[in-house]
């Protein structure tokens, strides 16, 4: 196993006084894909949102620690620009905010963060043009606001656009694969495993087994009231597919 | 009541000014502003006649239109961007009379205020004949101590049947110490008419700010990108030109010092 990338560690978060993680422990090492299933509400969103620096989750245990440094002193600007991403399961619409703007704006960020040069506009076209073309996207997609009016696949599509253009260390997909078609799906799919490096990682929250046949994967978690309930191979999907989370906790 | 100042940014028609009264005459089209620096082609008027199948695309901006009335014939219309930036006491009224079928009123209204600007916008729009449409957009930002008070009403007269109207305020407040008011009112005096009205107040979108700075951007510009983008739907309809050019430096000064308080 290589070194870890993110170390999570007895993490309880609380959200409008309800605990939502208990004891929360994880580890994803450098390199590798990661996988998060679970039933509804068992913190899988909240444990992606924590560790994106979403406000209003107060962290009353534990610790993240994320390339050797406490995560939970970051702002979440700060988290991008050290290489967390955060695929929303439920993008944000901006109306009025360009996408080949805010796509700049970011990318921009996320650059001169790293000590990079700023792309003008014309080499950002070039280079965000380029990402279009992996996701089979047109080009008039830029010119929209962002996700305004989008459906739910262009919602999906776009923030795998976005995981391109900021090439994070550690991206956390929440649901990305849920409203995708079958060639969309595949094509999320194709983005990772040409994504994957010793040095980048993948956190993928899923309810379907689908975009995991297309993955390698190299370790499975399942969620249960606020925690890692078990982990292991791509096996405990099978598991799950057949018996049902019940079934899997009963043989516990 | 004072004469206002009357600037042709593009003349496609020339403007007749009768007794202080604009007139758009039939079947022209023209576009004015107030408040751009071009010296020689001043001229004075305070209210505005639109005649049959007229056209005027109205930008006002820097100066306040005061009280102002605006009549609109018969397959008319009427297109105004007004646009307020910076620490001002103003008292606008503007009313525009739909007399003719099929005409049209389209009034888009931004402002921005800071410090203990007290600004009132009143708008009252009139459907007196059938078919007409209308709509009013007006947005606002408050900053600083500044107070905004919008009251936007659309009556329509019995006769006006099948009058289409909607009227939006959406008001941002970017202060905890500024307030805004607003008043969307609807008159309705027949029926078989579509009438909506929407009005909003609040902060900035705090779903929006986590999604931008998750991107890396910090919460500075991401508040002034969201702040862009809630007054781009006026000012992207705005002709090009210097009143665009000078509206859009305004905000962009305004939105430098907005969060100061």
């Amino acid at each position: 196993m290589s070194a870890p990338l993110l170390s999570i560690n007895n993490l309880t978060v609380v959200k409008d006084e309800v605990p939502i993680l208990s004891g929360c422990s994880l580890t994803v090492p450098k390199g590798e894909v990661h996988v998060i299933v679970g039933q509804n509400g068992s913190g899988k969103s909240t444990l992606a949102a924590t560790l994106a620096g979403k406000p209003g989750y107060q962290i009353t245990q534990g610790s993240i620690n994320y390339l050797g440094k406490d995560l939970l002193t970051m702002t979440p600007e700060v988290r991008a620009g050290e290489g967390i991403f955060l695929a929303f399961q439920y993008p944000v619409e901006i109306p009025g905010l360009s996408m080949i703007e805010f796509l700049r704006a970011s990318t921009n960020a996320v650059r001169g963060y790293r000590g990079e040069a700023s792309l003008e506009p014309l080499p950002f076209l070039d280079y965000v043009r380029s990402k279009l073309k992996v996701l089979k996207l047109g080009e008039q997609f830029l010119e929209r606001s962002v996700n305004d009016g989008f459906s739910g696949g262009e919602k999906k599509r776009n923030e795998i656009l976005q995981l391109l253009l900021l090439e994070p260390r550690l991206a956390i997909l929440d649901e990305t694969d849920s409203g995708l078609d079958a060639d969309a799906l595949r094509t999320v799919a194709q983005v990772i495993q040409e994504l994957r490096s010793p040095e980048e990682s993948f956190l993928i929250i899923t309810h379907y087994a689908k975009l995991l046949s297309c993955l390698t994967v190299n370790r499975v978690h399942v969620m249960h009231q606020g925690k890692i309930a078990c982990s292991g191979g791509t096996e405990i999907i099978t598991d799950i597919e057949r018996h049902g989370y019940a079934g899997l906790f009963a043989s516990l | 009541m004072s004469t206002r100042q009357l600037k042709t940014q593009q003349k496609i028609a020339q403007p007749t000014i009768k007794k202080g009264v604009l007139v758009v005459p039939k079947n022209s089209r023209m576009e004015l502003t107030e408040g751009a620096e071009r010296p020689n082609q001043d001229q004075e008027y305070e209210d505005i006649v639109i005649e049959t199948g007229g056209r005027l695309l109205h930008t006002v901006y820097k100066t306040p239109y005061k009280s102002r009335s605006v009549a609109i014939a018969a397959n008319a219309s009427y297109e105004l961007r007004c646009l307020t930036v910076g620490e001002q006491q103003i008292v606008n009224n503007l009313t525009v009379e739909l007399k003719g079928e099929r005409a049209e009123a389209h009034i888009f209204i931004l402002t921005a205020t800071s410090g203990t600007s007290k600004l009132q916008e009143r708008i009252h729009i009139i459907h007196r004949a059938p078919n007409c449409t209308s709509t009013v957009l007006h947005r606002a930002f408050a900053s600083h101590e500044s107070t905004v008070d919008f009251t936007g009403t659309i009556s329509i007269a019995p006769q006006a049947k099948k009058s289409n109207a909607k009227l939006t305020s959406n008001g941002l407040l970017l202060s905890p110490h500024a307030l805004i008011r607003t008043r969307p009112e609807f008159e309705i005096l027949t029926s078989d008419v579509g009438c909506r009205h929407g009005a909003t107040i609040g902060e900035l979108d705090e779903a929006a700010l986590f999604y931008m700075t998750s991107r890396g951007i910090d919460l500075m510009q991401a508040k002034r990108l969201l702040t862009v983008a809630f007054a781009k739907e006026i000012l992207t309809g705005m002709p090009e030109g210097p009143a665009k050019n000078e509206s859009t430096a305004a905000l962009d000064y305004f939105l430098d010092h907005a969060y100061a308080v």
